[in-house]
């Protein structure tokens, strides 16, 4: 069942997704989903999606407590960082994409409807650097499996 | 100007979309500017000039975590306006992957650089639209401009 999602998943993308490979240009592309699970477990779903796609969990910013804190009302809104095994060579190889980094994706709450965003890392593709674009590639379909992974429900 | 071709899928699961692409001759998606101090240095005037500018330090954290090679990771400085970030997602919230506002201070060899994301490009997706959401950016951005000089000097 989650590889025929994941799949089905793939191929609706593939179909619609035509981004061009040009660096940085496109950082502002993202992915967007939603789903009608509660705001709590669709986090946990995104923790765990993100260790079963064999990446780490970082951390959390808790962006809702922050503001909360500061005396604003919000809705709840996360972000979750994770870490991949090829951070460290990106960065080597292009220092300035630090800044997109670590890969992130921001659960939040609207209404009853909890709502995920992701920045594709096809944008960090090259024309000049195909290790470069294979990363990219790699870590695009990541997020995708991952993403996949959220709205099928899938919890530890 | 290039344009991205622009693709909206909607799909039961999700959708995905292509944004513009800068023309030829525009500002630079990323600022980036040389230290002339060494990492922890460099680091501490950051969180200096941040503050001075009424943001608030939540985190300095690495950009990766691998045990025997942490100090080799650049170190992100994360910094908040509570104010501009609660304006801002008031008007988009899907702008959660740029946040929280950072600065990422990378060692290189013997040098030491400072990048910053340039929200004024980088969110232009977002603000084409939206003047309200344009005027924080290009606000936020000043900043980081502003911040990454007074660090070096």
């Amino acid at each position: 069942m989650m590889r025929r999602t994941a799949a089905t998943v793939v191929l609706l993308l593939a179909m619609g997704n035509t981004l061009a490979a040009e660096p940085l240009h496109a950082m502002g592309a993202s992915y967007r989903m939603h789903t009608e699970r509660p705001f709590a477990q669709t986090v946990e779903s995104v923790q765990y999606a993100i260790e079963a796609a064999g990446y780490r969990v970082l951390r959390m910013q808790r962006i809702d407590v922050g503001l909360r804190a500061a005396g604003y009302k919000t809705q709840p809104y996360r972000i979750v960082f994770y870490s991949t095994p090829e951070i460290r060579e990106v960065i080597e190889r292009r220092p300035e994409l630090s800044v997109f980094l670590p890969l992130a994706i921001a659960v939040y709450a609207d209404g009853t409807t909890t709502r995920l965003t992701a920045q594709t890392p096809l944008a960090f593709a090259s024309d000049t650097d195909a290790r470069l674009t294979a990363v990219a590639k790699e870590w695009d379909q990541g997020v995708r499996t991952i993403l996949a992974r959220v709205h099928a429900g899938e919890t530890p | 100007m290039r344009m991205l071709k622009r693709v909206c899928l909607t799909a039961m699961l999700l959708t995905t979309s292509a944004t513009a692409a800068l023309a030829a001759g525009d500002a630079p998606p990323v600022l980036s500017v040389d230290s002339p101090y060494d990492t922890a240095t460099t680091v501490q005037r950051l969180q200096q000039a941040v503050e001075a500018r009424q943001y608030r330090v939540v985190r300095v954290a690495r950009s990766y975590e691998e045990p025997g090679t942490d100090a080799d990771a650049p170190t992100v400085v994360y910094f908040c306006n509570f104010a501009l970030l609660h304006k801002a997602l008031e008007r988009n919230k899907e702008i959660g992957p740029m946040l929280p506002c950072h600065i990422v201070v990378n060692r290189e060899g013997d040098q030491v650089t400072l990048y910053a994301p340039n929200l004024s490009i980088l969110a232009q997706r977002f603000t084409r639209d939206d003047s309200v959401l344009r005027g924080i950016c290009d606000h936020v951005t000043q900043d980081y401009k502003e911040i990454l000089d007074e660090v070096t000097l």
